[in-house]
């Protein structure tokens, strides 16, 4: 055979089969993107359970929570719905009575434990999603399924992976602590506990409490990070601790703190609800004085700690060891200066 | 060296084998995650150029979103300028400071605000090292994938929400709208297509018409962004400090229904750019800017992109003739002065059924500029020599007319012997506000049957929750009532009062004896009246006008007392301009913070304020005189109240 028309026919018989590898592909491909959606829901509403506990005074007596182990145990928002003992109701429709194993309450979870064995439940990750990543929420938002009826799914992505800090001023909340916010409206009333998965199917967050920014006045879509729950979830369930109240921090005592009159700053006259703080003397040879804190300075932040007004700035000082140097960003007419103050 | 061909497609065969044979395909192929990728680097590609807005030293704010909410702004050159939305300059800061994505603080300060796109330009006192913004020729088509970015306070992390472009050309042809999800940390912020290209800058903005805050629609589904290409037009004006209005022209629709396929002229205002352009009530726009336009809603539409200082082209149709006018419009019309004649009119049918109905005067008042020079019976032909086509048109002329300029009208008058000739009767207007009728003409006066018998009933409203009590004439077998025009006051209940039928029945005389319906109305909830209630006030309206004859142009509401009720009407006239003809409220009584609206001579309102006396009093009614509405003063009587209501059909 003559070499060349033998290279010309496999050349037309491998374009040939490419093209229509693609095509397979291209089908295969659009065919899975379905099934995988659909796999995913199954899969994630399998291991969604319905909360039911206290409630009233236009307080839902409901929540959502997803199966963590084969064995019952059950990942939910710390909230006033277990102030009783919850019942829980699972996909399949089996109605159970849970007891509350554990909880954490910096991360306002809580884990509950059913008696049934060789239940669906979802892997925890431990990596931190990054942003735009694609995500399904189920939970059983405002209460629309009851019984055997699947939890609600809504698809979205993350819209931002940060920390909500109170004292940082980044969304002044009562939680603080990392979050994924969501591009979804995913938290509504009944959808705190609901579980928030990847396109693997792996639980990446737990949808919180309805919160409000109080900086922005926005209500937050949010879920806490699943790699940020794993710890506690795994001692909780290994039945490690059961979590006590944690230090949340408390001011210092008077004698410890910082305060304005130690650093040597007098501030204008506190007349406004919200003053800002302006300095309106330094007391001569005061530890302020020396760092070169000057009259008519504005105080912005202490550290990373937004100053709104006067009385924000003395409840902070009241959280600083006076061990500690105070670091103030400052404006000076035009300019923004940092201010090292030692005592 | 041609052997190695085959190979390769052998190679390249096998691979692509091994991925569709691999079913369900592996995640990470799924197209979810392309499309994350690409949205990603997208919002990666502009991230740079975003800074975080921080306000310090707000006095406390209004709204749900708080006013020293976290915001960004983008750079948009290497002099330390950057565009960000008005909302950080809405309430005064006492000091405004860029945050860069490395935390590096500035202070800034404003240069100039685009008031007609909600956009400020500010200059940071030092450099931030921040890349500007590209303004490039970008893609963007009504269904595209779009990703809005901003960052989190505090730690500054990039913040995405993806959508699609929704609409183009919204809120009067400035905006983009899109469905991703903006709240504060997004104002200020790109819309993106998925290259990464600018398509907007984000804004907090709800339609001038729904009367709330602007930033009420945040995290709904409905997000407005400005185009990138009008802002990169107006950013030589701004970076010189120059600040951008929007443009107005002057005209008054004939109908106040803005989607009626007319685009006829009722009135020019007095010294605004269409009066400058000698444009004439009875033109008809043909175009602008070489679209045709049909109705005033289109009109208004193709004005509304268009900043003060920009001209427009104007096709008119006069008569017989096509003129082409260029208004340059104008950032403020000097307000109206809403005037009248006293005169009550109505239309009557001619003899031939074919010609347009005639506009009669029926009745005369004391004192009034026409007193002395129109009579009871004359017809009014024309004004400055446009037909007087209808009494709504004709109000609007008169309404929106110049003091200081006569109105020469041309009315047919019989004479003692019935002869009608027509005569020639110039006359000046005279400012509403200045005379608040003291009588009426007959004309006007209530002349029911006085067998009919009045009482007080409860209202029956299914779809609201609030209560009220009418004093009405009685109905026959709840059948709706015909008879002569009446009048209509409702007055809105404090929260917590009781006894609405007992305040109603104290009405009943005075209500019967001038033919007004008084309707005393309670709050859905006890404790107080809620925004979402100002359209309850209209529904109330349309309820009791489908039972009772109520004239459109005598329809008032106001507050039983001073207190929250006499607040909310306010804010329910206000806000809803054109479903009240009127206003009643004491001097005392605490404006509402709504947006006030300039009075429109297409639906206008006039105010009573009940028992005020000193014209210095009170402060607010000032900037309302400035908003172009008319400010009576009278008596706090009952009879004065509901005489004012009847008085307000007055022309």
């Amino acid at each position: 055979m003559n070499r060349d028309a033998k290279i010309g026919w496999f050349r037309l018989a491998a374009l040939r089969a490419f093209a229509f590898t693609v095509v397979l592909l291209l089908i295969g491909r659009a065919a899975a993107y379905e099934a995988d959606l659909g796999t995913l829901t199954r899969k994630a509403q399998a291991a969604a359970v319905k909360i039911y506990g206290a409630g009233g005074a236009g307080l839902e007596a409901y929540q959502s929570g997803f199966l963590v182990s084969p064995d019952g145990h059950i990942a939910t928002a710390w909230s006033y719905v277990l102030d009783v003992q919850p019942i829980v109701v699972l996909d399949d429709g089996r109605r159970m009575d849970g007891t509350i194993v554990g909880f954490e309450p910096e991360l306002e979870l809580a884990i509950i434990k059913i008696e049934a064995s060789e239940l669906p439940y979802l892997p925890l990750s431990d990596t931190m999603p990054e942003i735009a990543e694609p995500v399904l929420a189920v939970s059983n938002l405002f209460g629309i399924a009851s019984g055997d009826e699947p939890a609600s799914v809504m698809q979205g992505m993350v819209a931002a992976v940060t920390s909500l800090d109170a004292r940082r001023g980044t969304f002044k909340t009562p939680y603080s602590g990392p979050v994924l916010i969501l591009d979804l409206v995913a938290n509504n009333p009944g959808a705190a506990g609901g579980v928030v998965i990847d396109t693997q199917g792996r639980a990446i967050g737990m949808l919180g409490k309805e919160l409000r920014d109080a900086s922005a006045g926005v209500w937050l879509n949010y879920a806490l990070p699943a790699m940020k729950l794993r710890p506690a979830i795994a001692d909780i369930v290994a039945g490690r601790t059961v979590a006590e109240q944690s230090q949340k921090s408390v001011p210092l005592p008077a004698d410890k703190s910082q305060s304005l009159s130690l650093l040597g700053i007098g501030l204008v006259p506190d007349v406004l609800e919200v003053t800002p703080a302006f300095v309106d003397r330094v007391i001569a040879k005061s530890p302020a004085a020396s760092a070169d804190l000057r009259p008519d300075d504005l105080i912005l932040l202490i550290g990373n700690t937004r100053i709104e007004s006067q009385r924000m700035l003395v409840d902070t000082l009241r959280f600083l060891d006076r061990r500690d140097p105070v670091v103030l960003t400052v404006q000076r007419d035009s300019r923004i200066v940092s201010i090292k103050i030692q005592l | 060296m041609a052997k190695v061909f085959p190979v390769i497609y052998r190679i390249v065969l096998f691979v692509f084998s091994l991925l569709s044979l691999s079913s369900p395909v592996s995640a990470d192929d799924s197209l979810r995650l392309l499309r994350a990728k690409a949205i990603r680097e997208a919002a990666q590609r502009i991230a740079p150029s975003i800074v975080r807005v921080e306000k310090f030293g707000v006095a406390e704010s209004s709204g749900e979103v708080a006013d020293d909410a976290p915001t960004v702004a983008m750079a948009i050159d290497n002099q330390n300028h950057f565009i960000a939305s008005s909302l950080v300059s809405r309430k005064t800061a006492t000091s405004l400071v860029l945050v860069a994505e490395d935390g590096t603080r500035s202070t800034a300060k404003v240069v100039a605000t685009d008031n007609h796109r909600q956009l400020v330009l500010l200059q940071s006192s030092e450099k931030l090292g921040v890349p500007a913004v590209i303004f490039e020729e970008a893609e963007s088509e009504v269904g595209q994938t779009v990703v809005a970015v901003g960052r989190i306070a505090g730690d500054g992390s990039i913040a995405v929400s993806s959508g699609v472009l929704s609409a183009k050309e919204r809120l009067w042809g400035i905006a983009l709208q899109t469905d991703a999800r903006v709240s504060s940390v997004f104002y200020g912020g790109a819309l993106i297509n998925l290259k990464g290209q600018l398509l907007g800058v984000l804004i907090p903005a709800v339609p001038d018409d729904m009367g709330e805050e602007a930033t009420a629609w945040y995290d709904a589904g409905v997000a407005f962004a400005i185009p990138s290409a009008a802002i990169k037009e107006r950013l030589p004006l701004l970076v010189k400090g120059e600040d951008v209005n929007s443009g107005l022209m002057g005209i008054v629709a004939k109908s106040n229904d803005p989607y009626v396929e007319s685009t006829e002229i009722a009135a020019v205002r007095p010294r605004s750019p269409a009066a400058r352009a000698e444009i004439q009530s009875g033109d008809i726009v043909a175009s602008i800017d070489g679209t045709i336009v049909r109705s005033h809603r289109e009109i208004k539409q193709l004005i509304g992109s268009k900043d003060a200082g920009q001209d427009l082209i104007i096709e008119l149709i006069r008569k017989d003739d096509r003129l082409t006018k260029t208004v340059t419009l104008a950032e403020s019309i000097p307000p109206l002065r809403p005037q009248w004649i006293g005169i009550a009119a109505e239309e009557q049918n001619t003899s031939d059924d074919k010609e347009a109905p005639q506009v009669i005067i029926t009745g005369i008042f004391d004192d009034s500029p026409a007193g002395k020079s129109l009579q009871v019976g004359d017809a009014l032909k024309s004004i400055d020599g446009t037909e007087v086509a209808s009494i709504e048109s004709l109000r609007r002329v008169i309404f929106s007319a110049d003091a200081d300029e006569p109105l020469n009208f041309r009315v047919l008058r019989k004479d003692a012997a019935g002869e009608s000739s027509e005569v020639e009767v110039p006359l000046n207007s005279s400012d509403m506000a200045s005379k608040l009728p003291e009588t009426l003409p007959t004309s006007l006066l209530y002349a029911a049957d006085r067998e009919t018998k009045w009482k007080v009933a409860e209202l029956s409203l299914p779809d609201i929750a609030n209560k009220g009590f009418i004093a009405a004439p009685e109905l026959v077998n709840e059948e709706a009532a015909g008879g002569p025009e009446l009048g209509l006051l409702l007055l809105l209940a404090n929260p917590g009062d009781a006894d609405l039928e007992n305040q109603a029945s104290g009405w009943l005389e005075s209500a019967k004896k001038l033919g007004v319906l008084v309707c005393v109305l309670s709050p859905a909830n006890a404790a107080r009246w809620q925004p979402d209630e100002i359209d309850s006030a209209g529904r109330v309206v349309a309820s009791i006008s489908k039972r009772y004859p109520v004239s459109e142009v005598m329809t008032a509401v106001g507050g039983v007392s001073v207190g929250a009720g006499s607040s909310m009407a306010m804010a329910v006239a206000i806000g809803r301009p054109g479903k009240f003809a009127g206003l009643a409220v004491r001097p005392d009584v605490t404006p509402p913070a709504i947006r006030l609206r300039e009075n429109e001579a297409s639906a206008p309102l006039q105010l009573l304020l009940r028992g005020a006396t000193n014209p210095d009093e009170p402060s607010w009614a000032a900037a309302l005189e400035k908003a172009g509405y008319a400010v009576l003063r009278g008596n706090d009587d009952n009879e004065t109240l509901l005489r004012w209501v009847r008085s307000m059909s007055r022309i």
